[in-house]
Parts: structure tokens; sequence; C-alpha cells
């Protein structure tokens, strides 16, 4: 019991440390909770104008050829510039000048869009053997710094279709689009990561 | 324990501390509870401007009109058409606005019910002095309208709905792009949400009788292009000469192909015809005149032509008749034998010569047809489904009157993918966005 040797000023001690660590316990617990869910709404709207884009890319906008029974030629831009040479400048030009980064927008205060916004464009396909690859389409002007990979991004992504094996990308070695990419119609995924910088 | 000593009884102390533990956590939850109450305002605008667009770039709106492309007809037609068909008395049953083609077709836009959508003086109030812009200008939906079928909340936010292109439209008819807005200026702070989206703008079937010389020569992609009904085409004969019938075929089988994006159909069941027939006179046949010895002209019109001919009037005092005659304008299924053809389709709008003095109306007045000069305009909101069923192609005939000088405009021209017949949709690329405040 209570006496003059100590014992009771330990327990308040202990006590006290207990307050403390609680105390500090619940305040840490439930600061962190507002933080994400604003982050989150932006993410929201990021990855929304991203898959936006992309399907919209996606949507084949006229018939290429006049004649009428010819349905099968109706290529959309994201098939037909993954079968050019140079796909990385166009995905690119369209990606982001034509569409993220419209004069007509980046005026404006947004919280989404405008040139701090950032790209990584993978393109994944399935090799003869069955196995996965994938080789860069496209990524933001270097001068826009790089991507460590710390940044919170958003990933969208989009099956295309193409006709055939893709035109040669740069960032593929040559040995593995002669023998590693089918020469055949296939779908491939482009994936899109997004980041503000 | 000594009254003196300053020692905490233990009782005391496990009471402090419970008292002390219920005090913290009572003081975290309070901020917690309200949080739901509090006007954060970056979440709450920016959810509604989210769902604003939502509703506005994945949906065909309400009533929609008919069922997507693809599945099996709906055993009756729906109550009322599509919302952007509805004339303004019928306002009431717009449910809800939406601006893609169908239900299968997110971010792709009617361009028919954006400028429906659109068609309001609700911008920049300050414009006007009354408050309600409606009452300076004319409006088609009113704030009322906007919040009611497309905010959906009795929270009075401000809104403003921006709609934009990106890639180039139709030129003719959208000479300096597209910029539609509805609501007021930005304020400074406001919940934003933006989407790109594909505008599909409307076909046209533009004939030129004069390169089109029907039926031999315009382009014979489908070798059964000349109709061999044509001539014993017995509803609309006179004096035992049938008259000369110009179809514009619409066949389900092609329009509505599977293999084809859906951006890139034309559903006539939602979208406008318009056909554009041009040059008609370079149709009218003369050739008869050379072998007869003509005497004096007696006048100037079809009928008299006739007389004027078998009269042998002078060739030198001949004036060519410079007019077609259309006698009617027919919708049905050419196939089947007991066809129900009718001359009545809502809302369609028949222009002769550019001239809206020179238009008859529609249909055109019984047992009387309508001189033509040169341009037959006609335009069709919409295909009833009925003319559609069992996958049957339809017809839309342009019946003239086969009198000298002999119209010679028999033929059939599909309204297709074909572009060398039909004008296709253009299909630009756009921005849509919305801020809620």
């Amino acid at each position: 019991m209570v006496n003059s040797a100590g014992q009771l000023y330990t327990m308040e001690g202990i006590a006290a440390g207990l307050i403390m660590l609680i105390t500090a316990y619940i305040v840490l617990g439930s600061t962190s909770v507002y933080t994400p869910g604003d982050t989150h709404l932006t993410d929201m709207q990021l990855e929304q104008v991203g898959s936006d884009i992309l399907r919209v890319m996606n949507t084949p906008l006229k018939m290429n050829n006049t004649l009428a029974p010819d349905y099968q030629s109706n290529r959309t831009d994201l098939e037909l510039l993954v079968n050019t040479s140079d796909s990385e400048r166009r995905f690119t030009d369209t990606f982001l000048y034509q569409y993220l980064y419209n004069s007509k927008v980046v005026a404006k205060e947004t919280t989404v869009g405008g040139i701090g916004i950032q790209i990584n464009a993978t393109v994944w396909y399935r090799r003869w053997d069955g196995s996965l690859f994938n080789y860069t389409l496209a990524t933001s002007p270097s001068t826009l710094g790089t991507y460590t990979g710390r940044e919170p991004g958003v990933r969208v992504t989009r099956w295309v279709h193409t006709d055939f094996r893709p035109h040669q990308p740069s960032s593929l070695p040559a040995s593995e689009w002669t023998a590693g990419m089918r020469r055949e119609p296939q779908e491939m995924l482009v994936e899109v990561v997004m980041w503000k910088v | 324990m000594t009254k003196d000593s300053g020692q905490l009884p233990v009782d005391f102390l496990v009471g402090f501390t419970i008292f002390i533990l219920s005090l913290i956590m009572v003081a975290n939850f309070v901020p917690s509870l309200l949080v739901g109450l509090q006007r954060t305002s970056g979440i709450d605008y920016d959810a509604v401007a989210y769902r604003t667009g939502v509703v506005l770039v994945e949906d065909p709106g309400e009533p929609p009109g008919l069922y997507p492309v693809g599945s099996p007809p709906p055993p009756i037609p729906p109550p009322h058409p599509q919302w952007d068909l509805q004339a303004e008395y019928e306002k009431e049953f717009v449910n809800r606005f939406g601006l893609t083609l169908s239900r299968d077709t997110p971010n792709i836009l009617s361009i028919n019910k954006i400028e429906r959508f659109f068609n309001s003086s609700f911008l920049y109030p300050g414009t006007c002095a009354d408050p309600d812009p409606c009452k300076c200008y004319p409006c088609f939906f009113n704030d009322t309208d906007y919040r009611n079928k497309l905010l959906f909340s009795s929270y009075q936010y401000g809104y403003n709905v921006t709609l934009q292109n990106i890639s180039p439209m139709k030129a003719g008819d959208y000479p300096n792009g597209l910029f539609r807005s509805i609501g007021v200026p930005y304020p400074a702070g406001y919940g934003y949400i933006r989407r790109y989206v594909v505008i599909k703008q409307n076909s046209e079937a533009a004939l030129n009788l004069s390169t089109f010389w029907i039926p031999n020569a315009f382009i014979a992609e489908r070798e059964d292009q000349v109709d061999i009904r044509t001539g014993g085409f017995d509803p609309w004969t006179t004096g035992g000469i049938p008259h000369q019938v110009l179809r514009i075929r619409f066949d389900n089988g092609i329009l509505y192909n599977k293999a084809l994006d859906p951006s890139l159909i034309m559903d006539f069941q939602r979208e406008p015809i318009s056909i554009r027939i041009t040059n008609i006179s370079s149709t009218l046949n003369n050739t008869a005149l050379n072998t007869k010895t003509m005497g004096n002209l007696i006048a100037n019109s079809s009928d008299d032509w006739a007389k004027n001919n078998a009269a042998d009037v002078g060739a030198a005092e001949l004036v060519a008749p410079i007019n077609a005659t259309l006698v009617g304008v027919f919708f049905g299924d050419p196939t089947s034998d007991d066809v129900v053809w009718t001359n009545f389709v809502q809302g369609v709008n028949l222009t002769i010569d550019g001239d809206p003095a020179k238009s008859p109306g529609f249909p055109l007045p019984a047992g009387k047809g309508v001189d033509v000069n040169s341009t037959i305009e006609l335009y069709v909101p919409k295909l009833d489904p009925t003319f559609f069923n069992d996958g049957r192609p339809m017809d839309i005939s342009f019946v003239f009157q086969n009198r000298l000088p002999h119209t010679l405009v028999s033929g059939t021209i599909w309204y297709d993918y074909n572009s060398r017949n039909v004008t296709q949709p253009v299909l630009s690329t756009g921005m849509l966005e919305v801020a809620i405040w």
C-alpha cells in the first residue's frame, strides 16, 4: 500500500506514461485520416481524365476506306500510332499536347491538367511463346523531370487491337521485335502512368 | 497516510486516469462526428461536378427513345420519343439530360442532343436586366430545368457546363468550331471535372443529279442499284404512264453491321436523315424535240409543253420547260407485297429550291404536284423502328410525274457507308467541363 518508500510515485509515473502513450497514439491515428481523402479525389480526377483520353484515342473517328463493305479498315488513333515509326512522338503529341495540355484549359485554374502532369506509357503484349513482355511507348519530355517512383501516380489502361505486328518501337531491341513479337492481329494493353510533379 | 504528505490516493489516481482517457476520446471523436456536417467545399463540389459529368457523358438521358443497337426491338415503342426530340410543350416529359448516342456509347455524344441541351440563353445573366435571362432571350431549357433534370439537388449550386471541340468540326456547319456553355462564369473556388468526348455529327446524302446519271452512270457498287420494279410501280401512275421514282434505300443489314464500331453507325432510329437532291433540271429529257417540226409555242409549262410537242410547234421558238414535277414523297418497305406506304412521318421538313415560300408543306397535298426547278431538301428527324421490323429495308421514294419532259430520275440509291453516296458523319474530339460551386 501507500507508504513513503516511493511505490506510489512509481505507479503515478507509469500511469502518466500510459496516458501520454495512449494520447499520442490516438492523436496520431486521428490526424492521418483527412489528407488521403483529399489526394484521393484529385487522383480520381486524374484517372478519369487519363481514361477518357485513352478512350477517345481508341475510338475510330472515320472510315478510312470509301468502299462500304470494307468495315475492317476503321482504325483508331491508338492503333495507327502503334503502327508508325515515330510512335513515341505521336503518342506524346496526342496524349499530352492535344488533350492534357490543351491550350483551351491550361489557362484555367484546375486541380487536374496543366503542365504539371507527366506520363509514362507502356505497351504490354504477349510474345509468340505465350510470355508477357512490354516496351516503353512514350514518356514525358525529360525537361519536365523524371519519374522517381515516389510521386503518387495513377494508372490507366486500354486494350487496343492491331491488325499487324506493331512497327518496331525505338525502345525495343530488333531481336525481340523480330523473334518475340507475333506477326498477326492481336490485342495489346496500353498502360499509362500519370503523376503530378 | 498522513495529511501533509502530498501523496495521492490510488483510487483517486485510477478515477482520474479513466476520466482523462474518456475526455481524450470524446475530444477526439466529436470533430469526427461533425465532419459530415462541415462544408469542406473541395470534396463536396468535386463530387457533384463528377456526378454531373457522368450523367452528361455516359448516359443517353431519359427518356432514351429506343433500346441499344443489337438488342431485340421493344414490344411497343416507348411512350415518348428521346428527350432531344420533345417539343417545347413536352418538356415536362424530359426526366434527365444525357448526351450520349445510346447506352452503349459512353463518351460519344450526339450533336443533336448537344444543340438541344445548350439551346438556352442561360449564359452570363449579367447581359439581361431580369435575373432570369429567359425573360430577355428565347430559352428552350431554363435554370429550373437544369437543376431538376441534371443537378438533382435542392441545394442551390452554382454551375457552369462548357463544351468545346478539339479536332475540327464539320466545316460548313461549324466554321469557327463548337463552343457551347450554360451557367455563369466561374467564381474563385469551385468543384471541377473535365471529360474528353467524341462529338458525332449528322450524315447527309447530297445527290447531284448532273453527275449521278441515274440509273446508268452513278457509282454502281451493287449491280442491282437499278430497281427493276420501277416500271411497274402501280400506285402512282397517271394515264397508264408509270411515274418516275427515285428511291433512297435504308438497309438494316448494312446500316447496323455488327463489324462497325458503334461510333460509326448511322442509327436513323435516333439520328436525322438529310437528303439534298440538286440539279434536278439536268434530268429533264428534251431529246424528243429533235424529231419534231415545231410550230408556235403556246406557253411554258410542263402540261403545255406536251401540247406543244404534239402540235409540232417551231423549234426556234421553243423554250425548254425548266421544272420537274414532284407528286409525292413516301416512306415504306419495298420488298413486301402487302407493303404499307405512308406519306406522313412526324417532323419531316421538305424544302423546294431552297425557297421556304415554295415549300408545299408535308405531306404533299394530294393530287397536286409541286414544280421543282433545281433542289429538293428533305429532313427527317428520325425513323420509327416499325420501318425496320424484321430486318427489312425501307425506302424513301421521291415520285416524279413522267409526262414530258420526262424527268429521268428512276433508280435506287443506298443511304449507307459509301462516302461517294452519303457524306459520312464527322466525328470530332472535344472537351466537356463541369464546374460546381
